[in-house]
């Protein structure tokens, strides 16, 4: 291996020796990117934030719904209305989405909750299979692009995102923000985590380019933001 | 190489041309996608700004690429990810099979990936009694057929939908449908038992991060996403050329590849990884990168041609080019098929064995308008055709026309003489041009003729 790795480096240090000083701007010994001439164009490039609503005609757009709820308690109530209308009686459960108040009302609806946490990787694994939707907690959106974002966090077990044919996500109002570059910018924290970024339901249109939802991920996904009003 | 026959180009070409099915099925795909990508664009005011930044991302990169492939490592195995080196096409494929064995692992998941293809890694690995499943819809559809994808992102796109339920229904035994519902169904349903029982996941990567030692797949299935996730080891296969700087990039170039790959403003799936996941919770707990030369550090050593390691294999140039559209990818006979597979193919391959392909091109123009990273495909493509009349490859008849040619223009009698014969005979002795096309006739005085008329007027 080190062998290989020697001869690739060799071989890009002597096929760069003869260029690299006329066609490079950043100083020899450091990977710094030398100045905003290099830096990605996106400030101000985005069209202004649409607000909630922008959010929801994405999603919508994508084939994911869209719920705003004043509390928890309502988002409980919209979510076992959706499970009911779906005939849905099991739910996988990631933390605590929305609160223990979010969770409690749904086992008090009646709903055959199944939390994660704490289960071995067999058994988390074996229940998502198992189970017709999951419950999470997004820790950020993206407005422009009906984006969920999630960190090991809130999301320990991104094959969560994967696994059960209904997807549910839950989070605070406060936590749309307008795209990726606004997130990093706002949220430097982000960056230096695993991220795992969802927008729609699991899709393809390999097939004469006709969209299909569900290809190996949920075919349904719906985000409740908690606490807009507010 | 698996299976690259771009010799076979001239006779490939006459064979999609015959076959009326395969061009409709293109011709649709691609102006879907075009169409969809055009609104974007449209949308977006900066997009030349963008295009511009990112081009000079990638110069940057690619001009420091020892330094920056130097930080990633150090930054992937800081992170407890194991990086593995491969000079060649052998070695990365070796890598791949070691790890497998080491673990007994006879079945592996896999999401799309060109550099797999270019490795040929599936054969390898089946070889040597490993099974290997194509997770992607199209690339489970052309791996079924027996067949290499024909374009970047859209693997079968050449395939219509009767087609693939003919397929399904002759190789898995089902009762046929050409409902892409119930295809795409039907998949999910055989494949997720793969994905539970598979000992690795094989993915490759659409960018790799340097500073943070990251590496980001983008998807619209989910597939990928399980591929990394539900095996206890996952293995990343990347070209070399695939690094950004840092994540401060990934916004910009996350907009640039989706838009001008599918039109959509954000892909379905985006994971940003790094490294295994902690012992207590599932998921991968070997992660492990394949960083592949295999015949980019050449490409480094040519100036002129190092800025054909800047694409990001979105697939617009194939969808823009007027040459793909009619012939699709599998007659380019290489992994990477449109402008930029012809551009590619001589220089990996060799220009005797890829010398058709430079004019297999209008030259229009069209593909360096819609690349995301502004890399000049035309002016490869002359440049190319420059090399290739230099290494004498092109044919004889070929030669001898522009040898005649060069000598008449050194002479302007004859060169009068000459361009006087098509108008004396009426048209062009070119049969083969005109045979499907109208060649208008040519003008009765020449433009040398009516311009000296107008310069003795008083």
């Amino acid at each position: 291996m080190n062998e290989a790795r020697a001869a690739i480096f060799d071989a890009v240090r002597r096929a760069l020796a003869d260029t690299a000083s006329t066609e490079c701007s950043a100083d020899a010994d450091g990977p710094d990117l030398a100045g905003a001439a290099l830096q990605p164009a996106t400030d101000g490039v985005r069209p202004a934030a649409g607000g909630m609503a922008h959010f929801r005609a994405v999603l919508e757009e994508l084939g994911a719904g869209f719920a705003e709820a004043l509390s928890a308690e309502a988002a409980a109530d919209w979510i076992a209305g959706a499970l009911a209308a779906a005939g849905v009686k099991r739910l996988a459960v990631v933390g605590a989405p929305g609160g223990p108040a979010l969770v409690a009302r749904l086992g008090a609806a009646g709903i055959g909750l199944e939390p994660l946490d704490g289960l071995a990787p067999d058994a988390c694994r074996r229940c998502l299979e198992e189970v017709p939707a999951v419950l999470t907690a997004a820790d950020f959106a993206l407005e422009r692009t009906g984006t969920l974002v999630f960190t090991p966090a809130t999301l320990p077990f991104r094959g969560a995102a994967g696994l059960p044919p209904w997807h549910i996500a839950v989070l605070p109002h406060a936590r749309v923000v307008a795209d990726l570059a606004a997130l990093f910018a706002s949220h430097p924290e982000v960056t230096r985590q695993p991220l795992l970024f969802v927008s729609g339901p699991s899709r393809t249109a390999d097939i004469e380019k006709t969209l299909v939802l569900g290809a190996h991920g949920p075919a349904r996904l719906d985000v409740v933001v908690v606490g807009g009003a507010a | 190489m698996p299976d690259s026959r771009p010799e076979k180009l001239k006779s490939e070409i006459r064979r999609s041309l015959a076959n009326s099915a395969l061009r409709s099925a293109v011709a649709r795909a691609t102006a879907t996608t075009l169409a969809k990508r055009a609104a974007h664009v449209a949308a977006e005011p900066r997009w030349e700004a963008m295009r511009a930044a990112a081009a000079r991302i990638k110069r940057e990169t690619v001009a420091h690429l020892d330094r920056y492939l130097a930080q990633f490592e150090a930054a992937a195995t800081a992170a407890g990810i194991r990086v593995h080196w491969a000079r060649d096409a052998a070695e990365a494929c070796h890598h791949v099979r070691a790890l497998a064995a080491a673990h007994g692992v006879t079945e592996v998941v896999k999401s799309k990936s060109m550099v797999t293809e270019e490795i040929g890694l599936n054969a390898h690995l089946e070889r040597h009694g490993i099974e290997v499943v194509e997770t992607d819809l199209g690339e489970f559809i052309v791996q079924l057929a027996g067949e290499p994808p024909s374009h970047l992102t859209a693997p079968a796109l050449h395939k219509r939908r009767e087609d693939i339920g003919r397929l399904f229904a002759e190789k898995l035994g089902v009762a046929f449908t050409d409902d892409p519902v119930a295809l795409t169904a039907l998949v999910r349903e055989r494949l997720r038992g793969r994905f539970l029982r598979a000992g690795l996941g094989i993915t490759g990567a659409n960018f790799a991060l340097a500073r943070e030692g990251a590496l980001v797949v983008v998807e619209n299935e989910g597939n990928a996403l399980l591929t990394m996730n539900l095996p206890k080891r996952h293995v990343v296969v990347l070209g070399m050329e695939r690094l950004l700087p840092s994540i401060d990039e990934l916004p910009l170039f996350l907009d640039l590849l989706v838009v001008s790959a599918t039109g959509q403003a954000f892909p379905g799936y985006v994971s940003v990884l790094r490294g295994p996941t902690p012992p207590d919770r599932p998921g991968p707990d070997e992660v492990h990168v394949v960083v592949v030369d295999n015949g980019r550090s050449r490409m480094l050593a040519r100036p002129e041609y190092r800025e054909l390691l800047h694409c990001i294999r979105c697939g617009a140039c194939l969808n823009v080019c007027p040459v793909y559209r009619q012939i699709g990818g599998h007659a380019y006979g290489w992994v990477v098929p449109g402008p930029i597979g012809a551009a590619l193919i001589p220089l990996v391959l060799g220009l005797e064995r890829g010398r058709d392909l430079p004019f297999a091109s209008t030259l229009c123009g069209a593909c360096a308008d819609i690349c995301p990273v502004k890399i000049d495909l035309p002016g490869h493509l002359l440049r190319l055709r420059g090399d290739i009349a230099a290494a004498g490859l092109t044919g004889v008849a070929e030669r001898l026309v522009v040898r005649s040619w060069a000598f008449a223009a050194r002479h302007p009698r004859i060169y009068r003489a000459l361009t006087a014969l098509p108008r004396l005979l009426g048209r062009l002795p070119v049969r083969a041009w005109t045979a499907t096309r109208d060649m208008p006739r040519p003008a009765r005085r020449s433009f040398r003729r009516l311009w000296d008329e107008e310069e003795r007027r008083p």
